[in-house]
């Protein structure tokens, strides 16, 4: 992508991927709440600049197609046309037809699919507005986007409006003129006096003013002339671009000589003579009679204005943000894992040598590597909108296939998380919502027969909880049999005939590969794939999926993700001479153990933590570690799903800023290792993936209690 | 008909207007402005009790004044009701004010509606 008109392209793609997500957003509001006049206006806008840049970039299908829309609604804007569902419905359609128009290589069309929207959307237009050209688009007034200065952006105009001597016998009044004029963009006027006579001589129904106008509007200057159209004969008319608010050019504007002998206000030779004296050259001319004061007065608001103009461009475009391609970031966010594990080093060597200063210098360094690592998370982090307003879509797309009725409610859409995350995690939440949608939500007639509100809810909430985020997709459905899952999952082996399987253990069931309870196999689900690759897709992200179900209720699951996936607050422990380190946001507490103190009940190891009975496992056995363990030996006691459980280990060391090294293939199948880390030492710890580890132990049927609820 | 009153003392006048001041009247207001100057050295126009004010009166004031001007007498105006102030806002006048004294005397009208935010 060196190529810059390339980079340019993947720049405007990004900015109408951005715009396309704003547009379904407004369209799926404007639906429910068609007389929003700022939904229709955002709407138009968002087409409007996706015309705009894609004819920069050469888009022109892109820009054909766009035109088209923003056409129609510019009819709606201007109440010509009323929003229906098949409006929305039509545009959303179109929407989708323009992504994919943008991930086609050229934007090239999808001809007859484009048409075809166009055309019925044309069906919808009331008849006086069906006036179509015969290159297809639809009539009207067209905006000419394209060369500069032109509609789209601000550009700052001089214009000098002389009016005929008789403009006022003929009935117009150019103070009318010139408030038309103001009503474009940010204006300032300066009447010309200097052809007034005195009294005696004045006409007085005559006009001797002229104006001279400075005008930066964003309309183009056909917006401009159209102001003038009934006075261009009688009047003398000269409109200049003199700004194309180009960032390029910020320093500051013409001087006032250059503006005056450009207007054609003096002549060089005067310039150059007053220029001469030293003074303020206003001042001169006007003192010299060179000019009358209100030349100068003009040329000097020009000057000002253009500079406040540059000024506030070049303000605003500091002040917003830049875009920069995640590649970057995540290369950023490697290279700060890269100074995290030097910076360990750094302080291992200060405290071998005993050195105060190096102390302190290896102080100051963890600690702005420190800040660096929140700064690089927090740029990464985005508002998990962006998955949920996906998810807007899928309901009324599938809820209207399914003849459901469903309502959308989302909460915690401006939680944030790490944009890696986000990406991963838009498939698994869509196979959930459209579960509820298929499996849970019932048909509006079965539902009002069972008390129920005829419309279904499904309520999306994110929130953060530490340093996790916390997912919750709850809906108000006919919620999961329990028996029908007992009974399939025995029929397909996965439980033992007749086993006693606590409520949510059978829930879990719903994860497994291949179960799947629904008697027919729709285009939507029912075919047992999906919420096993949902918890994988999860797992992978170290995260859970917890599910709460009542029977004709409803079904609640829970997504529980890590904020970042690239660097973890860890507690390092030592066995041996082996190091681990435990996710930090697990770990609850660490207790001593004397050897002896130590019981086990039918071979599980289990302690007394304050009167509760804590089962822990022996870390030197799973990883046969040889070696005398010490005397005292800590537990470090984690809680995850409500369960808490105890890591045995030599010795706690402290917390650790651990970046995450993907462990190779060879280890994958070992679930319970979720990665490594490099040590100051250069030495290698694994990370031990505790909720995995437990699962694994309750497997091997050591039976961990639930903690007490409350 | 154009409402106004004309009082002399000395050598200045004062000519109050009221009512209307606007391209119907224009014709009435330059005969009046034309006597005022001829009979006074120092002529004040008292706008006050205006309702409307218009380009073409704005453009009449200025003429009187440089007819003042050039005959070495003085025109002023003694009072700016909001018609008249939004008038020279709306001329594109309001810029004339507030400049280098030596510009002054090219300008009749007052620094009070000049204040940048006002002109906009």
């Amino acid at each position: 992508m060196s190529d810059p008109a390339e980079r340019h392209r993947e720049v405007f793609r990004e900015e109408a991927y951005e715009l396309l997500s704003e547009l379904e957003g407004s369209l799926l509001e404007l639906e429910k709440d068609p007389e929003n006049e700022d939904l229709v206006g955002r709407i138009f806008r968002a087409m409007h600049t996706i015309k705009g840049s894609g004819a920069m970039f050469g888009f022109t299908s892109i820009v054909s197609f766009t035109h088209d829309l923003e056409t129609i609604f510019d009819h709606v804007r201007n109440k010509k046309m009323q929003v229906t569902t098949e409006l929305v419905g039509l545009t959303l359609d179109a929407r989708d037809i323009l992504r994919e128009m943008l991930d086609s290589p050229e934007g090239a069309p999808t001809g007859k699919e484009a048409g075809e929207i166009t055309a019925r959307l044309r069906g919808l237009l009331p008849d006086a507005l069906r006036s179509w050209t015969e290159d297809g688009h639809v009539g009207g007034r067209q905006d000419t986007a394209a060369p500069s200065g032109d509609a789209g952006k601000p550009a700052t105009y001089r214009i000098r409006f002389r009016p005929g001597r008789d403009i006022f016998r003929n009935g117009t009044n150019p103070s009318f003129l010139l408030n038309e004029l103001r009503a474009l963009g940010d204006c300032i006027s300066i009447a010309q006096i200097d052809s007034v006579p005195a009294l005696d001589e004045a006409d007085p129904e005559a006009c001797y003013f002229y104006w001279d106008l400075i005008l930066t509007t964003s309309r183009g200057l056909n917006a401009i002339r159209d102001v003038f159209i009934f006075v261009e004969d009688t009047s003398g008319i000269n409109i200049e671009l003199i700004d194309e608010g180009d960032l390029q050019k910020t320093d500051g504007y013409k001087r006032i000589g250059e503006i005056l002998l450009e207007k054609g206000d003096i002549t060089s030779e005067e310039l150059k003579k007053a220029l001469s004296l030293q003074r303020h050259l206003g001042d001169l001319l006007v003192e010299n009679g060179v000019v009358p004061p209100g030349k100068v007065l003009s040329a000097l608001e020009e000057q000002k204005h253009v500079r406040e103009k540059r000024k506030c461009i070049k303000e605003a475009e500091a002040a917003s943000s830049i875009r920069v391609p995640s590649g970057r970031l995540d290369k950023l966010a490697d290279l700060i894992g890269e100074l995290v594990t030097m910076q360990a080093r750094l302080s291992r060597l200060a405290m071998g040598i005993r050195s105060p200063e190096l102390t302190a210098i290896a102080e100051g360094v963890e600690h702005l590597s420190e800040e660096l690592r929140d700064t690089i998370m927090n740029i990464r982090l985005v508002p998990i909108e962006l998955s949920f307003s996906k998810l807007k879509r899928v309901v009324r797309d599938l809820s209207g296939e399914l003849g459901k009725e469903v309502e959308l409610e989302i909460e915690g859409a401006e939680t944030e998380l790490d944009k890696s995350l986000i990406e991963k995690l838009g498939d698994p939440l869509v196979h959930i919502v459209r579960n509820s949608i298929d499996h849970g939500i019932e048909l509006p007639g079965e539902r009002e027969s069972m008390g129920k509100p005829r419309k279904g809810t499904i309520r999306l909430s994110a929130a953060h909880s530490g340093a996790n985020v916390t997912i919750r997709v709850t809906d108000d459905g006919k919620g999961l049999d329990l028996d029908a899952i007992r009974e399939k999952a025995m029929e397909k082996g996965l439980i033992p005939h007749g086993a006693e399987i606590a409520d949510r253990d059978i829930f879990q069931l719903i994860f497994a590969s291949g179960l799947s309870t629904s008697g027919e196999v729709t285009k939507v689900s029912g075919r047992g794939v999906g919420m096993d690759v949902v918890k994988k897709n999860i797992e992978s992200l170290r995260g859970t999926v917890e599910i709460e179900s009542r029977k004709g209720r409803g079904t609640d699951i829970t997504l529980k993700l890590p904020l970042t996936l690239a660097i973890i607050d860890g507690l390092l422990v030592k066995i041996g001479d082996s190091h681990f380190v435990i996710p930090l946001s697990m770990v609850e507490e660490c207790v001593e153990l004397e050897r002896g103190a130590a019981s086990a009940e039918n071979g599980k190891r289990i302690a007394n933590v304050r009167g509760e009975i804590v089962p822990y496992i022996d870390m030197r056995d799973i990883f046969g570690i040889e070696g005398t363990p010490p005397k005292i030996e800590q537990i470090v006691i984690t809680q995850a799903d409500g369960k808490k459980a105890g890591f045995l280990v030599d010795q706690v060391i402290g917390e650790n800023q651990t970046v995450i090294k993907a462990l190779g293939s060879t280890f994958k199948k070992i679930d319970w290792i979720s990665g490594a880390t490099i040590l100051g030492d250069g030495s290698v710890a694994l990370i031990i993936a505790a909720q995995q580890l437990i699962k694994w132990m309750e497997q091997q049927e050591i039976d961990i209690p639930r903690k007490a609820e409350g | 008909m154009l409402e106004h009153r004309f009082e002399k003392s000395g050598e200045s006048a004062v000519l109050s207007f009221s009512g209307e001041l606007s391209l119907e009247k224009i014709v009435e207001f330059r005969k009046v402005l034309l006597e005022g100057i001829s009979s006074a050295n120092n002529i004040v126009i008292d706008l006050l009790n205006v309702d409307v004010v218009d380009l073409a009166v704005l453009q009449l004031l200025c003429s009187a004044h440089r007819m003042a001007m050039a005959s070495g007498k003085s025109l002023s105006v003694s009072s700016y009701p909001e018609p008249f102030t939004n008038a020279i806002r709306e001329a594109g006048l309001s810029s004339y004010a507030c400049r280098n004294d030596s510009w002054r005397h090219e300008c009749l009208w007052p620094e009070k509606v000049a204040l940048p935010a006002e002109c906009r």
